[in-house]
């Protein structure tokens, strides 16, 4: 598949499709393995519109207890918006209207892009995916198990096969998302795990995207005079290339950009 | 003239003598006449045939003869200027082609309400300092009559970009500041924000283009007095004040604290509401940001309209909504409206309409809604056509830039333009097969010289924000390049595609027209609205 290596960062972020492609992470640069931190719950307090949930993703046959994490995935929600923080180059927002923004901390500079925007890249996506980290879809079509405890939390199991690969999902009915989730096939697995979960206000998440000096994408070949954009016009927004990741200055992401791969 | 007769005199005219009853027959498909000897030949071409091809010449060549040519200076009342941002020839083109086949037609034939406009000539387009230029150089060669630099709205080239130290005694008056102190009524119309570099030049003066609220503005430029595009349309203080604003851009209107019906907040950290200042400053004035309630508006009892559609730009026609607090007005609606409003006066008016993102499509790769964009426009010219006359209404139709958009291969007669290219075999006969390049590969009619280029996206999520620019050939042998999300192919990959650099048109009818002639700099626009309505004299009379 020619975006291999796209999918293999970005599955890790969402779950969109099961596919061998998109569990593909050979061609990532290696990330330090980090030690699993201690679970983190505000048990008492949580909600699933207004949540900062943190979820460590590892991959392969870690045995429990001793798994080692390749990167962290912070899902921030609060009503109607979601933020996907993976990195310290760049993180990403969309709210329930399709509105989708991409975020670049160093720069304090973001890129908006309209529903009618996306329409005329031909972009899609699943908002109830991107509000709820696994596709409803998906999780319709796995068979049902026992529920258990896990930390402060009643997790429902579910289990199935899709495209060939193997899901087990421990499901939090009551903040609407995972857990637990483990894609893979043989000793090619990755798993998502919630590592915490805190309450977060509305004034603290709209300080997480405050001062940002933002353009419209449809601006973008209007201003080709600015510093910043005209990167963005000749390289792109962080361009993927076949040798890896790059940032808006045209450099290689690699493993000193920390456990992130994107 | 009756056409029967018209090809008969021509025949003799030109001595041609009558052949066969298989001659030409045009559409109908039915024999031609008899020739001017009164008898059938047996073979070759009977010339006196209703052939519609030259039929047709004939009846653009009279109709052409027969224009009046009105050179009095302050011969037009009104004045309607209408801009295509990035509307480049290839675009009218193929606009004109879809829209046919949007009809059931073939395309080729068929022409935009502005095409038929008896004047055109060509514009060069570029900017002070720049070969290509941008919106905010050539609309305010448009409506000031003086080139400028890139980026800069409404002063000389003096200043230096982004710097409003640099501004002083650069402005320059516009055409609709002219009509406003000389007692006429003045419009703006766009479905970009309305603050966008293009209607900006109208009302504003500014040395950068992006100081579209007051958030926009560095501190050197407050330090400096220098005042955000949206609070100078409140500022406006020519005669009665701008009349019609209506367009995108709400947000550089509103506070930061404020969220709009649509859920957006405002940009401006001063705290101003300017669309309660604009209902407080004018006598009746109104306000309305949707389709519904700008229906609802009544032309006789309203002076000063302001509408804003949008929290930024208007959406594409083509994704265009029209009910709820999302519901927007099509351009030619806006039109229509605006010109009810504007002609009550007896003096005239000035008004300066643009199809804004016909741009931000190409900018895109995505000739489908570029090309929509361009229809909506036609659309709202017919509207202006039928109601005004040509008799006291100069109206002009051109583009501030071009797109590196084109228009290649050999595709047969009613190819779809947004489709695959089928060419003819040797014998003239359309095939059923694609054209295919020396690769063997299939290729679209229109394309980009630069720009994203063909993305192809099997599946959903955010795979497909920052996938891949790809440039060069795709495979497109199961692709539906006719689908409005298609992204035409590009040869040299870049984030966004470009503006070009080549000549737009100038299509123009009424008093003053025929001083479109020619190549001519794109200031020249101003000069010929200024002869045809005597703004100059007009506004040094009325002070």
């Amino acid at each position: 598949m020619k975006y291999t290596l796209l999918n293999a960062v970005l599955s890790a972020v969402i779950i969109l499709s099961i596919s061998h492609a998109s569990l593909a992470h050979s061609d990532i640069p290696a990330p330090k393995p980090q030690q699993m931190p201690a679970p983190s719950f505000e048990c008492a307090s949580l909600s699933p519109s207004n949540i900062d949930a943190r979820y460590a993703v590892f991959s392969s046959q870690s045995q429990p207890g001793y798994e080692v994490s390749d990167r962290e995935i912070r899902l921030i929600k609060s009503q109607n918006r979601v933020i996907y923080k993976k990195s310290p180059i760049a993180f990403e927002a969309w709210d329930r209207n399709g509105e989708y923004v991409r975020y670049f901390p160093q720069e304090l500079r973001s890129i908006t892009y309209r529903p009618s925007d996306l329409r005329s890249l031909n972009m899609s996506y699943d908002l109830e995916q991107l509000f709820h980290l696994v596709s409803p879809k998906l999780k319709s079509q796995l068979r049902p198990a026992e529920s258990i405890e896990r930390s402060c939390f009643t997790v429902n199991q579910y289990q199935g096969q899709q495209d060939g690969q193997e899901i087990e999902l421990e499901w939090i009915a009551s903040l609407s998302l995972p857990y637990r989730l483990t894609i893979g096939q043989g000793q090619q697995r990755t798993t998502y795990r919630l590592i915490s979960a805190n309450n977060i206000n509305a004034d603290e998440f709209n300080a997480l995207t405050r001062d940002y000096n933002d353009l419209d994408f449809a601006d973008v070949g209007d201003s080709e005079s600015d510093p910043f954009i005209a990167k963005m016009i000749t390289q792109g927004f962080i361009q993927h290339g076949n040798s890896g990741f790059y940032d808006s200055n045209g450099n290689q992401l690699s493993e000193g950009h920390g456990s992130h791969g994107h | 003239m009756n056409k029967k007769l018209l090809v008969l005199s021509m025949a003799a005219i030109l001595g041609l003598t009558a052949c066969g009853s298989d001659g030409d027959s045009g559409a109908n498909g039915n024999d031609g006449n008899n020739g001017g000897d009164g008898s059938n030949g047996s073979n070759g071409k009977d010339w006196t045939a209703v052939n519609e091809w030259y039929i047709d010449g004939q009846r653009r060549v009279t109709k052409a003869a027969d224009t009046v040519v009105n050179n009095q200076a302050g011969a037009a009342k009104n004045i309607i200027l209408f801009v295509g941002d990035g509307m480049g020839i290839s675009t009218v083109t193929a606009a004109r082609i879809l829209e046919g086949q949007l009809k059931g037609d073939t395309g080729e034939e068929n022409s935009l309400s502005f095409e038929t406009l008896p004047h055109i000539g060509l514009a060069k387009t570029y900017n002070v300092d720049g070969q290509t230029p941008d919106s905010a150089g050539t609309m305010t060669a448009m409506v000031t009559g003086v080139k400028t630099d890139v980026g800069v709205i409404s002063q000389a080239e003096g200043v230096s970009r982004g710097n409003c130290a640099s501004t002083s005694g650069q402005d320059l008056m516009t055409s609709l500041e002219l009509a406003s102190v000389a007692g006429l009524s003045t419009g703006v119309v766009s479905t970009a924000r309305i603050t966008h570099a293009t209607p900006a030049a109208t009302y504003a003066h500014s040395p950068e283009r992006n100081w579209e609220s007051d958030a926009d503005l560095p501190a050197e430029a407050i330090t400096n007095g220098c005042k955000d595009i949206a609070a100078q349309l409140l500022d406006y203080s020519y005669g009665s004040g701008v009349n019609v604003v209506m367009g995108g851009g709400r947000r550089a209107f509103i506070p930061d604290t404020v969220t709009d019906a649509e859920g957006k907040t405002g940009k401006r950290k001063d705290g101003r509401d300017l669309t309660a200042e604009w209902t407080a400053k004018y006598s009746n004035a109104a306000y309305v940001e949707d389709r519904d309630s700008f229906l609802a508006l009544d032309p006789t009892t309203t002076d000063h309209a302001l509408g804003l559609f949008n929290s930024s730009h208007m959406e594409y026609d083509y994704d265009r909504t029209t009910e709820g607090v999302t519901g927007e007005p099509s351009l030619a609606e806006m039109t229509a409206k605006t010109i009810d409003i504007l002609k009550k006066n007896d003096k005239g008016f000035v008004l300066i309409i643009e199809a804004g993102r016909i741009d931000h499509a190409h900018h895109a790769g995505n000739a489908a809604r570029a090309l929509h964009d361009t229809i909506a426009l036609s659309e709202a010219v017919r509207v202006a056509m039928e109601k005004t006359s040509s008799k006291d209404t100069l109206l002009m139709v051109t583009a501030d830039h071009s797109h590196v958009f084109t228009i290649a291969g050999y595709p047969t007669r009613g190819n779809p333009i947004l489709g695959l290219v089928k060419g003819n075999d040797s014998a003239g006969v359309p095939v059923i097969t694609n054209s295919t390049d020396s690769n063997g590969l299939p290729y679209t009619t229109v394309g980009y010289t630069n720009g994203r280029g063909f993305a192809e996206l099997s599946t959903g999520g955010d795979e497909r924000y920052g996938y891949p620019i790809q440039a060069g050939r795709v495979d497109l042998n199961y692709v539906d390049t006719l689908n409005a999300g298609f992204h035409q192919e590009a040869l040299i990959p870049l984030e966004s595609e470009t503006h070009a650099g080549e000549d737009v048109g100038i299509f123009a009818s009424g008093p003053g027209a025929h001083l479109i002639q020619g190549t001519v700099e794109q200031n020249h626009i101003f000069h010929v609205m200024n002869h045809a309505a005597n703004l100059v004299v007009k506004a040094q009379a009325a002070q």
